[in-house]
C-alpha cells in the first residue's frame, strides 16, 4: 500500500466515522448533566453550572489503584489558613489616568494572622448613592482561594475605556466574601473628564490580574520530593517553599533530566507547552507543586536512573529505579521514545 | 449582568468548534469524549482571558486544550480500552483492523492523526495545537502511515 493510499483511507475512514457521530451542537441546550455524559455549553458557561462543572470534572470517578513509590521522601501536610474574618482585610487602591485607560493598583493584606478569603475579590465601581455605574469586571487568571498575609498582594487594574467623571463620588467595591466588601473610595482627579465621545457604562471594562514576579533558586527552599512509577511512566513530584518576601511567579515550566545508569543521558521529547494556567502567584510562605510525568514509550533501560529536576533554577537529585517498558522500534518518534510533560501547582 | 454578557459571549465564541472538539476528544479519549469537552469547556471557560489571537485562532487554542485535558483524562484513569467496539457502523472491512491500529499508534502520531484526518485541520494549525513545526507534523503524519501500512499490510 502506498503511502497516498493509506492517507486516502484515511480521509474515507474518517468521514464514516464522524458522520456515525452526531454533532455535539445538535444536544438540547439546558439538558440536565449527568455522570458520563454532556454538560451543555449553556450550562458549563453560567456560573451556577460552572461551580458544578469544576465540582463533576474534579470528583472522583474511578479509582486507579495507587502505584508503589520509588525514591519517596513524605510530603508534610500543607496548613490551609482560616477564613479572614471581616475586619481583618485591609486594601488600597490608586489609579493613574492614561489618555484611554486608567492604570491601577489594588494592595490586599491582613491586620491579623495569615488568612484566606474563598475567591478571586469581585471588584465593582459604584457613583453617587452606590449607584452601579456598570463596569464589567473581568479577571485574568484562576478564581481560586486567595491566601492573604500581612504582606502587600497587589492587583494590577486596567479599567479601558474609563468612565468619565460625571459623578460627585467613585468608590471601588472590593468583595472579599458574599457578606464581605470593603469600599475604596477612588480619586475623582484620576478619572477623566467627560467627552463627546459615548463611553456608555456597558462599554466599561475593569480588568484585573495578580501581580508577582520571577523568583529564582535562592528564593525556593524543597519540602519534600517524591517520584511514582504508573502504567504511563513515571510522575516525578517536587514541593518547593517560597522563602523570599514577594509573591512569586508560579508559571514556570518544571524540567526533568534523566541519565540511564550506564551514563546515557535521554533526549526527553518535548516538555509539554500546553500548562495554559495564568493564576495568582505563590505567596511568601506559600508552597507549589512541581510535577514532571516522564513516559517512556519504550526501553530498555536496566540498572535504573538518575533523574534531576529543575524547578525556578531550584535543583534537586531523585534516584529512580526502572520500570517496564516496551522494547523500542524504529518507528518511534523520539529518542529513547521519552517524553516529559510538567507542570506546577500552586498548593492551598 | 456581567455574567449573562459574558456567558452569551462565550457561548457564541465557542459553538463553531464544538465538533471539533467533540470528535477530538472522542479520538484521543475513547469512551470519555464527553468528560473531556465538559473538563475542556470548563478550563477553556476558566481561561478565556488567557486566550491571544496572537499565537493561534480559537478553534487551535480549544482543540489545544481538549488535547491536554484528553492526555491527563487518560493518565488518571488508566483505563484499557476495547479496540473494537468503537468503529463506523455499519463496520466495513478493515476497518476494525484500522481502528485498532490508530489506537496502538505513539501518542504524538495520534493526536497528529486525529488532528488532521479527524479533526479536519490543516497542517499549519496541528502545529500549532502541537506545538511544533509544519515540518514535524507533516513528518509524524508520514511516520503515522508508514506504521498503519506496516501493522496493517498489503490489504
Amino acid at each position: 500500500m502506498t503511502d497516498e493510499r493509506m492517507d486516502e483511507r484515511l480521509r474515507e475512514y474518517a468521514a464514516r466515522w464522524a458522520a456515525a457521530r452526531p454533532a455535539p451542537a445538535s444536544v438540547p441546550l439546558g439538558r440536565q448533566p449527568r455522570r458520563t455524559g454532556w454538560v451543555p455549553v449553556a450550562a458549563a458557561a453560567s456560573v451556577v453550572a460552572l461551580v458544578a462543572g469544576i465540582a463533576y470534572a474534579v470528583a472522583p470517578r474511578r479509582s486507579p489503584a495507587p502505584p508503589p513509590p520509588l525514591a519517596s521522601a513524605s510530603v508534610p501536610p500543607v496548613p490551609t489558613a482560616p477564613a479572614c474574618g471581616q475586619s481583618q482585610v485591609r486594601g488600597e487602591v490608586a489609579f493613574r489616568p492614561t489618555a484611554t485607560y486608567v492604570d491601577g493598583t489594588l494592595d490586599l493584606w491582613t491586620a491579623g494572622p495569615t488568612c484566606t478569603i474563598p475567591h478571586v475579590p469581585t471588584l465593582s465601581v459604584v457613583g453617587d448613592g452606590l449607584r452601579d455605574l456598570g463596569v464589567t469586571y473581568r479577571f485574568a487568571g484562576d478564581d481560586v482561594p486567595v491566601v492573604l498575609t500581612a504582606a502587600h498582594r497587589r492587583l494590577s487594574l486596567t479599567w479601558s475605556p474609563p468612565f468619565c467623571a460625571q459623578t460627585q463620588v467613585v468608590v471601588l467595591m472590593v468583595t472579599i466574601r458574599t457578606d464581605d466588601a470593603f469600599r475604596l473610595p477612588l480619586d475623582k482627579a484620576a478619572l477623566p473628564e467627560c467627552d463627546a465621545v459615548d463611553r456608555g457604562p456597558e462599554t466599561n471594562v475593569l480588568h484585573a490580574q495578580w501581580e508577582h514576579r520571577h523568583c529564582t533558586t535562592a528564593d525556593w527552599q524543597v519540602v519534600s520530593s517524591d517520584a511514582a512509577t504508573g502504567e504511563h511512566g513515571v510522575t516525578v513530584t517536587a514541593v518547593l517553599r517560597n522563602v523570599s518576601a514577594d509573591f512569586c511567579d508560579p508559571y514556570a515550566k518544571p524540567f526533568l533530566g534523566i541519565r540511564t545508569a550506564d551514563g546515557r543521558d535521554l533526549d526527553l521529547g518535548h516538555v509539554s507547552t500546553m500548562d495554559l494556567r495564568s493564576g495568582p502567584g505563590v505567596p511568601p510562605g506559600g508552597q507549589v507543586r512541581a510535577e514532571v510525568l516522564w513516559t517512556a514509550y519504550c526501553g530498555p533501560h536496566p540498572g535504573g536512573y538518575d533523574a534531576s529536576m529543575t524547578v525556578h533554577g531550584a535543583r534537586l537529585a531523585l534516584a529512580l529505579r526502572a520500570h517496564p517498558v516496551p522494547p523500542c522500534r524504529d518507528q518511534d518518534e523520539d529518542t529513547d521514545g521519552s517524553v516529559a510533560t510538567g507542570w506546577l501547582t500552586p498548593l492551598p | 449582568m456581567t455574567a449573562v454578557v459574558e456567558r452569551a459571549s462565550f457561548e457564541e465564541w465557542v459553538r463553531p468548534h464544538l465538533g471539533a472538539m467533540a470528535r477530538l476528544a472522542e479520538r484521543l479519549a475513547p469512551g470519555d469524549g464527553d468528560d473531556v469537552v465538559q473538563d475542556a469547556l470548563t478550563r477553556a471557560w476558566r481561561r478565556w482571558e488567557t486566550f491571544d489571537a496572537g499565537r493561534g485562532t480559537p478553534r487551535t487554542w480549544l482543540l489545544a486544550i481538549v488535547a491536554d485535558r484528553a492526555r491527563r483524562t487518560r493518565l488518571r484513569r488508566r483505563v484499557t480500552v476495547p479496540l473494537v467496539d468503537d468503529v463506523a457502523e455499519p463496520a466495513r472491512e478493515g476497518d476494525v483492523a484500522l481502528e485498532g491500529a490508530l489506537r496502538r499508534l505513539p501518542r504524538r502520531q495520534r493526536l497528529a492523526v486525529a488532528l488532521h484526518y479527524f479533526t479536519g485541520l490543516s497542517v499549519a494549525e496541528c502545529a500549532v495545537v502541537m506545538g511544533c513545526a509544519e515540518g514535524t507534523v507533516k513528518s509524524t503524519l508520514h511516520d503515522a502511515r508508514r506504521r498503519l501500512r506496516e501493522e496493517l499490510g498489503d490489504d
